[in-house]
């Protein structure tokens, strides 16, 4: 009799971990979806806030990292996904600013004057972060994260405002600030 | 504050906002496509999975593990509840619809990654440009791109972007044959929307188009209609100019992915470099030719393999009764898929010209069953 309610008991403790199995499986399911869905917007925002490629790499894995032992523990995303990650993502990146104290930046690190431009991709892409790099020098780090936010077409000023910590009409007033700096710098926007 | 207010010596707010979104969307070429999910953060899934492996392995507790499983799987989704906010069917995007594409390589050799990014790269753009929400697209290696977007989008707005190749080419057509303005020739001018001949050659194409200058405007032809103007950039502009002096008269056909656009004539010396596509266009239309051109052409031309659409048709048990609600799971998404196969000319005007097979099974299901 002992012996039959012990392999009861171990049959229990089987099924209870292939119902965890199969529930962490579909968990994985899921938010390996939800990755390859949002990995390019996660990555664009903390390629734009840290402005190297190497940390706004080891910042998106960091924070999808963080994002799936939060979604595993059932503290996952109350709305839409995307604001709840990039919230994990500023986290990572505020504290990544911290760590290297981001002073001043020049974008063109590998551009010595013996490194001319090789290629066209290559000439496109010294002149974006040319044109950044202006646009990071006029606009304050606020309206500037505003911005690059807004320009995620599934953003409104509600789930930015959730991301930034402010209200709607926080987002508004940052976003009207932004439009007056740039009214000032009409290189920036044409 | 009103967003579209106009200064009295500026631009509006939306405006500078949409110029700034133009410079910006230069990023996307520096934007990587996701590494494979690497389970980075699944340690501990892995662990549980292999502790399972084993118990599975032992033969006489099979039939019983199978038969738990879906007992445990059903109380836990239907009885229980999910935990709020946590890892869920509920938690993913619901009402969505999801096209795959897959790129037509000739011989059906798989494009390198980098073709593969360069696609995702100009559809983002493309699809970034537009006031689009919601709508994602990624790369599924080897060969084949997924276009995510909210069920409630314009479905025909974002093929019209993603469908098209983007390849536009400025093809003469021989006087010997097709004549001028002034003298009819053997063969009868192309119309629009017929395909091109092939063995014509191409004098200008899309890589000699400076994007800056791609513009919707109205259609000077014809009130109510919208054109693009675009022109060329240099050396090609000056090409152009010198092209156009020499053919006076003649025809050439503007054909975008092997589509006749326009056939119009040289009048005169095209001065600047620049013209414009009048092919009695809606502003929508106008719109998507415009921001196809202006992000340049798909390394290949894309083949639409499905469109599935989840939609959450009902929420729960009766309105207003709170305990039916919580007692009855969701009813969700009856999962459509439709195999598609339409020519990509058919695709490309959003007519199809041939006979669409329409493949379509929905089932009903609770969430716990599906």
């Amino acid at each position: 009799m002992v012996e039959l309610m012990n392999a009861e008991r171990g049959t229990e403790q089987a099924l209870e971990r292939v119902g965890d199995a199969r529930a962490m499986e579909a968990v994985d399911e899921t938010f390996e979806a939800l990755y390859r869905q949002r990995y390019r917007d996660v990555y664009r925002y903390t390629l734009l806030m840290l402005r190297r490629a190497e940390d706004a790499n080891d910042v998106t894995s960091e924070a999808f990292h963080r994002a799936y032992v939060a979604w595993q523990s059932g503290h996952g995303p109350s709305g839409q996904p995307l604001p709840w990650l990039l919230l994990i993502a500023r986290r990572s990146v505020i504290d990544k600013m911290r760590r290297r104290r981001l002073i001043s930046w020049l974008p063109l690190g590998r551009l010595s004057p013996a490194h001319e431009p090789c290629d066209q991709a290559e000439t496109g892409r010294t002149e974006f972060w040319l044109w950044f790099d202006r646009f990071a020098q006029e606009l304050p780090e606020r309206q500037r994260e505003v911005l690059i936010l807004r320009y995620q077409r599934d953003l409104d000023n509600e789930a930015i405002g959730e991301i930034l910590g402010l209200s709607t009409s926080g987002v508004s007033s940052l976003v009207a600030r932004a439009c007056k700096t740039l009214r000032r710098n009409p290189e920036i926007w044409r | 504050m009103n967003m579209n207010a106009i200064g009295p010596n500026g631009p509006s707010d939306d405006e500078l906002l949409a110029g700034v979104r133009r410079r910006m969307s230069a990023v996307e070429s520096l934007v990587p496509l996701p590494r494979a999910w690497d389970g980075a953060g699944v340690r501990v899934g892995s662990a549980v999975r292999a502790g399972v492996r084993s118990r599975v392995g032992f033969a006489g507790l099979v039939p019983l593990v199978l038969v738990a499983v879906l007992v445990v799987v059903a109380i836990g989704n239907g009885m229980a509840g999910r935990p709020a906010g946590g890892p869920s069917a509920s938690a993913s995007p619901q009402g969505q619809t999801v096209m795959t594409y897959e790129l037509e390589t000739p011989n059906g050799v798989a494009p390198t990654s980098a073709d593969l990014q360069a696609a995702v790269t100009i559809l983002s753009a493309r699809l970034g440009a537009t006031g689009i929400t919601g709508v994602s697209v990624f790369a599924v290696e080897p060969r084949s791109i997924e276009v995510t977007f909210p069920a409630s989008s314009n479905m025909e707005q974002i093929q019209a972007l993603v469908g098209q190749t983007g390849n536009i080419e400025f093809v003469w057509l021989p006087p010997a044959q097709y004549g001028t303005s002034t003298e009819a020739g053997s063969k009868a001018v192309p119309v629009r929307g017929a395909a091109i001949d092939p063995a014509l050659p191409a004098q200008f194409s899309g890589a000699d188009l400076d994007a800056a200058q791609i513009k919707v405007v109205p259609d000077v032809a014809m009130e109510g209609d919208w054109a693009v103007q675009f022109g060329f950039k240099d050396p090609a502009a000056g090409e152009f100019e010198t092209w156009t002096a020499t053919h006076v008269h003649e025809f050439f056909a503007i054909v975008l992915d092997g589509v006749v656009q326009a056939v119009p004539s040289v009048a005169n010396a095209a001065t600047g470099g620049s013209g414009y596509i009048s092919a009695g266009y809606t502003r929508a239309h106008a719109d998507a030719i415009a921001t196809v051109l202006e992000y340049g052409a798909l390394p290949y031309p894309l083949r639409l393999v499905s469109i599935e659409s989840s939609v959450a048709v009902l929420s729960a048990g009766p309105a207003g009764s709170a305990g039916a609600q919580a007692s009855f799971p969701a009813i969700v998404a009856p999962s459509i898929r439709t195999p598609t196969d339409i020519p990509s000319a058919g695709r490309a005007l959003g007519v199809a010209t041939a006979p669409v097979t329409l493949d379509l099974w929905v089932d009903f299901q609770c969430s716990p069953c599906r």
